[in-house]
């Protein structure tokens, strides 16, 4: 049994500090995928935790424990596209606005920019970034997640960042 | 734009690591209202089987439902309550040091080695650096060894190239000296601070399994850090890295252990008591027909002196503690000359009142003991304590020590034993309080 498939059989027989350390190592890439949906980082943050409170609801479901990580991000996405798709009474400020000092806040305009830009790539490109720079074995989760050998996973990874940068250039020269 | 470079991609990642401590605690105290849902049961033969299943395990008892409690996956919380309670401890590693040569800087290592067995076993490696005046030359390097096994003690010093063997000697100082180890100084080189000045780095594979890696959060003015790889299915460290962050970003080892193993049988080596080539033997016949106490911890400045030697934790309300004092100003020592300031150690410190039970004299001191209790009323906790003293004409003197947990059946053995060995020189035992003497007399203050 992997440790992952461990931690998870602890999850289900109600050890909640064995869920904790599910949180710990994949809450990055649940809040990554909720951000594509949300385009805001305070909404994907709260959604990332409902994403977690119904996989925890849900752990009966899941028969191979090994497999939690891609099931865990097929309720990622599922609940950001719920969430596109319902109707917002409220206004949802722009970070600046909203009185909570986000990271964006503090940071360069050309990061938002290019988290902004990160968001508009097709989904297999988004995913190898997300999985690089979030999770501490991307090559091992890719083969999981995206069915892709290694040689496979870093030429998407290059795909994908040579896209964003195509895209930030067009987006540059429109501006001009 | 030019191209994105990785510092900005990893910019963009960052923003999803912020507040990850809260929402964690925020997510776990919202897991009670929303518990797994059970599988659903199929059929009367199934409900049949759950039934016979429940009988049988109420049948077993209160025992029989222990087998059935899931074992918690562990991360740093109780890491050092779990710690002390191990039946023993082996840890093996390097310390580092670095010095300035004339081809730059150089990092030499020097291997560490310890092991700790409950109730009075252990081995110790242990160094003296001798440092130049900037602290940038290494002069000298003395190395102690030390193997008790209880029956032979063996005592090695690799610089004077001398070794003293005898008997295993005083249990009750091999006792306290493994308890110091396993409870204080283990603990501190493993885990200093609480789990909460912890933060998950990230995981790391380690003889096949995913461990977790801890590392201690900045502190001001304090460049020191620490890195836990912690194994989760049994909550213990299984490798530490202790390190110097210096301003400019370089991490600079201090000390590094590459094996730590827990309740599991020491490298035969540690206790074969052998006595390397070259070395100057003293053989000991007999051990010392009075054992007398001998200082855990003492300092001086100016005419002021202190010393503590054991610090006994009887329960929440108070600890036992055994300390001298004196000032050597005059001709005659003047002992307890001067009031003591003691505090329990948590971040803010926990003003204390002493009680003093009764005074003796073993090993040329004059010991007084005495029952500490906090101020706040609130639990003792497992915060070290600081004995100080202040002489108004200048000097002052603060002594640290941590008061020993015992399990309750050896708390009253170690307690009757610990005064009856500062009593033994004097041969008068009249003064000794039981355990439960003093804990009536906390109850009545």
């Amino acid at each position: 049994m992997s440790d992952t498939a461990e931690l998870v059989v602890r999850a289900r027989d109600g050890d909640q500090s064995a869920f904790g350390l599910l949180y710990d190592r994949h809450a990055r890439l649940v809040r990554a995928i909720c951000y594509d949906a949300t385009a805001h980082l305070a909404s994907a943050e709260d959604l990332a935790q409902d994403v977690f409170l119904k996989a925890y609801q849900r752990l009966h479901q899941l028969r191979e424990t090994d497999r939690f990580l891609p099931w865990l991000c097929e309720i990622a996405r599922r609940a950001g596209h719920d969430w596109r798709r319902q109707p917002r009474r409220e206004v949802e400020l722009p970070d600046e606005w909203s009185g909570v000092e986000p990271a964006a806040r503090r940071e360069e305009p050309q990061i938002g920019e290019l988290r902004e830009t990160i968001r508009q790539l097709p989904e297999d490109e988004r995913m190898a970034l997300h999985l690089f720079y979030l999770e501490e074995q991307p090559v091992v989760v890719a083969r999981e997640l995206l069915g892709l050998s290694q040689s496979g996973f870093y030429k998407l990874l290059e795909r994908a960042r040579n896209h964003a940068g195509a895209i930030l250039r067009r987006n540059q020269e429109s501006i001009r | 734009m030019n191209a994105p470079t990785e510092e900005m991609f990893r910019d963009v990642y960052a923003a999803f690591d912020r507040e990850h401590a809260a929402r964690r605690e925020a997510m776990l105290a919202a897991l009670p209202l929303a518990a797994p849902a059970p599988a659903k049961r199929r059929g009367r033969l199934l409900t049949t089987f759950t039934a016979v299943a429940a009988v049988v395990v109420v049948g077993l008892g209160i025992a029989g439902l222990e087998m059935f409690r899931p074992t918690p996956a562990y991360g740093l919380d109780g890491l050092r309550e779990r710690l002390q309670a191990l039946h023993s401890l082996y840890v093996k590693g390097w310390i580092y040091q670095r010095m300035q040569t004339e081809f730059g800087t150089a990092t030499v290592r020097f291997p560490v080695e310890r092991y700790y067995e409950r109730p009075a076993k252990y081995y110790t490696v242990s160094y003296g650096f001798s440092l130049g005046a900037n602290s940038d030359h290494l002069n000298r390097v003395s190395r102690v060894t030390v193997a008790n096994d209880g029956s032979r003690n063996l005592l090695l010093s690799a610089d004077a190239k001398e070794a003293v063997i005898g008997p295993g000697g005083d249990s009750l100082d091999a006792e306290l000296r493994v308890e110091n180890g396993l409870q204080v100084d283990e603990a501190q080189q493993l885990l200093n601070g609480v789990p909460k000045d912890f933060e998950r780095v990230g995981a790391e594979r380690l003889d096949g399994v995913m461990r977790d890696i801890y590392e201690s959060k900045p502190i001001a003015h304090d460049d020191f850090l620490r890195r836990v790889w912690v194994d989760p299915r049994n909550g213990l460290p299984v490798r530490v890295v202790g390190m110097h962050r210096k301003s400019s970003g370089e991490d600079v080892l201090a000390y590094e252990y590459t094996v730590i193993r827990a309740n599991s049988e020491p490298p035969a080596e540690l206790f074969a008591f052998h006595v390397p080539d070259g070395y100057k033997l003293t053989e000991v016949k007999e051990p010392a027909a009075h054992p007398a106490i001998d200082d855990y911890c003492s300092g001086g400045a100016g005419s002021q002196n202190a010393a503590t030697w054991a610090a006994l934790r009887l329960d929440d309300n108070a600890v036992l503690l055994c300390w001298s004092q004196w000032n050597d100003a005059k001709e005659q020592k003047a002992w307890f000359h001067d009031e003591p300031q003691i505090v329990l150690q948590a971040g803010k410190d926990r003003a204390c009142t002493e009680h003093r039970l009764y005074e003796t004299t073993s090993g040329g001191l004059r010991w007084r003991w005495s029952l500490v209790t906090p101020n706040d009323k609130k639990p003792v906790g497992s915060e070290s304590m600081a004995v100080k003293f202040s002489d108004p004409k200048g000097g002052s003197v603060t002594l640290s020590i941590m008061p020993l947990a015992f399990a309750e059946g050896r708390l009253a053995d170690m307690v009757d034993r610990v005064q009856r060995r500062s009593l033994e020189e004097g041969g008068d035992f009249s003064e000794l309080k039981p355990l439960v003497k003093l804990r009536d007399a906390v109850g009545k203050e």
